[in-house]
């Protein structure tokens, strides 16, 4: 009796397994035909987690990478690494190098059908300067005023020379001075772009529709969703064909995906290791503080130099990234500032001889160089939540050794970074347009002021002289030019030791052309810059 | 009158269990190694010290941490839960956009494993010793013990990845718009984190229910019941439910804190967009006003729990209306 009750809840719940099961094959089936439906001309794309949780708002700091998106900014960056103008047809700077002038393209409309004037170019400036706090990425405090002096010319000035200015205005999108809504921007904001928002669930997906009459052509591909999920479950999705275009990590190259091949696409991230240029010394921040800084291994030049030369950079990027990534020995060259000195590293026997020239010896045979006893050994430190960072390290610590320089990598959150950041190494990475980043990383003025920047405590009087210069600069070009002087003038002392330049991975689906040769070298920060040039993709 | 009592100190219970919870997460939240700025602007973002100036006075990051609290306390109360750093948008919006989501997996969740853990119990116990109870005890211990997220990647990765026959992640079909989602498309993407967190809930009520059905079967009125023929359906119908149910009802309010936690562990293997990843990105953002939205916002749904199993208690059990009554 008992026996056939116990028999009869289990076949109950046998039922509502088969029942469940079977409810989600229909499902199933009818997803796919929905699918099937709308790819005609459609994508779905993974370009990174967390880029779709925020504020899509380009006041809010939003799409500020120096390429248009749903917003156009007033320049924009060319694949060669250059400024072309995007809502500006025409930019010129004053001889004091104090006032911008903008002349605006005509004809040009918003999303919501009103027209682009000068009228929006001074709000959109107006606001982000009123609520700097709420953009961290376009710095607007060098500007003290914009006007507009007719529909189509806006003037902004500075309060002093400062030429990183004309790179900024290739990151800030512009939105319309009637139809902007601080709240409404966050999830639907309207621009001038190539791309409409259609929906925003902020931590799943983005949806966007082509802008059909775009400026610049509309573009071909009429629907794509992003969504948001962790790498892993990206890449599952992409193996069962849900996907399109995916983002992956360097240790994924070696995989296959059906009907997706692979691109590695140009970067100007580099990462490099600081080594401190100072002995180890108590000093004093200009704020009171006292910090120890310096290192006494790392500060003899014949040290860092050895290691310049002495590593393998190509093996660095076969243990670490599977050999994705390319060897940087400064910033890159699809930088228009970039120069990065020629030489030649892996001279093990050189670098050898550098060191015991120096007075490094093995003298207790540990495979470890001495001088007046102290040991050739330092330590480098990664954030513990970049895996990739750490394994740069670990194998820049595999080539050191073989020069008998002992590196040990620490992993650790970067508070406790920042605060070993003057006594020792650490991995960074840098990769934007701005050539601002170098007055960070190599101007005495920096060093224990600002955080992250200048940690070897590098000073130079001819590399500040030329930074200055570069800053007061009153044209674009004058400026790049000292820009790359700065860099030949520290390349000989090495207070970084640039290691890679990283390549973006993606795995692409046969039918889709990302079009290559209008992609613009990708900003750090892996992920969506692929979608630079979305408007000239094409469905094979 | 007593009830006016009950109630004065049920509210001044959760008055001063709001208060320690947030300031608990204001200071652990202080203590953790994690610089807001840092976490705000990158460590490659060249901004001036001007913009960092005024970034650090939009979100009052350098003022005393004491002067902070009571800021965020004093708008708190006037009904300002204050802005994300990390989503830069209001705490109240993300909150309620995120929980939109996790509500109704946690309810689903929470059923689930109620019904399910509370049956398997019963029969557990009724067939005592046997093969099935065996399994189902097994079963339960490893559930018990098992980590929700490991539980859930083994879910992932048989009925998602192998089998197919789940969607891999999302609350809702990728691409398709707000109107076009229908009600079984959202069941449809919830199945896989509903099941993974009712794993969490199903050993505890099983082994609890179990336990105390044993012990009814062999008190004196079972046997008494037995005696006059009672077939076990009845003694399980009139004696075994009427006892064991009250306790697994209060029971299951009172997991509520782990429902909470572990729906967080299950949305992010899951991808699923709800109020679990919001928390993780505010912990590790240093976003304190979203952070303790979040922690009072959870205390408040644990307490509700809570207080929703002794009112049950209190109506459905006549002793202690009673008692409580006198």
């Amino acid at each position: 009796m008992t026996k056939t009750k116990v028999r009869k809840i289990a076949g109950v719940l046998c039922c509502l397994l088969i029942v469940g099961v079977t409810a989600c094959k229909g499902n199933e089936e009818r997803e796919e035909v929905s699918k099937a439906d709308d790819t005609n001309n459609s994508l779905v794309c993974y370009v990174g987690h967390g880029f779709w949780e925020g504020s899509l708002d380009p006041v809010k700091g939003a799409f500020s990478y120096g390429w248009s998106f749903i917003n156009n900014a007033l320049l924009k960056v060319q694949p060669e690494g250059s400024y072309v103008g995007d809502l500006a047809e025409s930019w010129s700077i004053s001889e004091d190098a104090l006032v911008y002038t903008f002349v605006l393209k005509e004809g040009i409309r918003f999303q919501d059908g009103s027209e682009f004037t000068a009228e929006d170019v001074v709000f959109t400036y107006e606001t982000v300067k009123k609520n700097q706090g709420e953009n961290e990425k376009v710095d607007l405090s060098k500007m003290v005023s914009v006007e507009a002096e007719d529909s189509r010319t806006v003037r902004i000035t500075l309060s002093e020379p400062y030429s990183p200015f004309l790179d900024m205005t290739a990151q800030l999108g512009i939105v319309p001075s009637d139809g902007y809504d601080s709240v409404v921007f966050d999830e639907m904001p309207i621009g001038t772009g190539a791309w409409e928002v259609v929906q925003y669930d902020a931590g799943q997906q983005l949806i966007v529709k082509a802008n059909e009459d775009y400026f610049d052509g509309a573009p071909n591909i009429s629907r794509v969703t992003f969504v948001d999920m962790d790498n892993e479950a990206a890449f599952s999705n992409a193996q069962s064909g849900q996907l399109d275009i995916i983002m992956v990590q360097p240790n994924y190259a070696g995989e296959t995906i059906e009907g997706m091949h692979m691109e590695k696409l140009a970067t100007m991230d580099v990462r490099n290791v600081s080594l401190p240029c100072r002995a180890l010394q108590q000093m004093t921040a200009p704020d009171g503080t006292s910090v120890k800084a310096g290192n006494d291994v790392t500060s003899d030049l014949e040290v860092r130099e050895a290691l310049n030369i002495g590593i393998d950079r190509e093996q660095i990027i076969e243990n670490a990234f599977n050999g994705v990534g390319v060897p940087a020995y400064g910033f890159t060259d699809n930088l228009e500032w970039g120069n990065a000195p020629e030489m030649k590293d892996g001279q093990i026997e050189k670098a050898k001889k550098i060191l015991e020239e120096a007075g490094w010896t093995d003298e207790d045979g540990d495979g470890i160089r001495e001088k007046d006893g102290l040991r050739c050994a330092f330590e480098v430190y990664t954030p513990s939540d970049e895996q990739d960072r750490y394994r740069l390290a670990a194998a820049l610590a595999v080539e050191a050794e073989k020069l008998g320089i002992k590196i040990t990598v620490k992993q650790t959150t970067w508070d406790e970074i920042t605060a070993a950041s003057y006594q020792a190494g650490v991995v960074w990475g840098f990769g934007q347009f701005n050539p601002i980043v170098l007055h960070q990383l190599f101007a005495f003025e920096t060093f224990l002021t600002a955080q992250y920047a200048n940690t070897p405590g590098y000073e130079n009087a001819e590399t500040d002289a030329l930074i200055q210069e570069a800053l007061d600069a009153p044209g674009h070009d004058e400026a790049v030019e000292k820009w790359k002087k700065v860099q030949e003038v520290y390349a000989g002392e090495v207070p970084y030791l640039y290691l890679v330049n990283i390549e973006h991975c993606y795995f692409i689906s046969d039918r889709v052309d990302i079009s290559k040769e209008t992609q613009v070298p990708h900003p750090h920060g892996h992920g969506i810059p692929i979608i630079c040039n979305m408007k000239d993709w094409k469905l094979l | 009158m007593t009830y006016v009592r009950y109630l004065g100190r049920t509210v001044f219970r959760m008055l001063s269990l709001l208060i320690a919870v947030s300031v608990l997460s204001f200071v652990l939240m202080e203590a953790a190694p994690i610089d807001p700025m840092t976490a705000y602007i990158g460590t490659d973002s060249a901004l001036s010290e001007e913009a960092k100036e005024e970034i650090a006075e939009h979100w009052s990051l350098k003022d005393p941490p004491v002067r902070r609290f009571a800021a965020w306390a004093e708008n708190f109360l006037q009904g300002d839960w204050g802005d994300s750093i990390t989503f830069k948008r209001p705490v109240k919006t993300v909150i309620l956009e995120r929980f939109r989501y996790s509500v109704w997996l946690m309810l689903a969740a929470w059923t689930l494993s109620g019904i399910l853990g509370y049956v398997l119990g019963l029969a557990a116990a009724v067939r005592r010793g046997s093969l099935g109870d065996r399994i189902i005890k097994t079963l339960c211990l490893v559930l018990q013990s098992a980590p929700t997220f490991w539980i859930g990647l083994l879910i992932l990765s048989l009925f998602a990845v192998k089998l197919r026959w789940f969607p891999i992640g999302l609350a809702a079909p990728m691409g398709k718009l707000a109107d076009e989602i229908t009600l079984a498309d959202r069941i449809y993407h919830m199945i896989l984190p509903a099941l993974t967190l009712s794993v969490l809930g199903i050993g505890k009520i099983t082994l609890y229910t179990r336990q105390k059905m044993l012990e009814i079967m062999e008190s004196d009125f079972i046997l008494f019941a037995r005696a006059r023929g009672e077939s076990m359906a009845q003694i399980v119908l009139r004696h075994g439910i009427r006892n064991t149910l009250m306790p697994a009802i209060t029971l299951q309010f009172a997991s509520f804190s782990e429902l909470f936690g572990g729906a967080a562990l299950a949305e992010s293997v899951f991808s699923y967009p709800g109020i679990g990843s919001a928390l993780t990105a505010a912990g590790l953002n240093a976003d304190v006003p979203l952070l303790l939205g979040i922690a009072v916002f959870s205390a408040v749904f644990v307490f509700a729990g809570n207080l929703a199993a002794n009112l049950l208690y209190m109506i459905l059990d006549p002793r202690i209306r009673e008692a409580s009554a006198r």
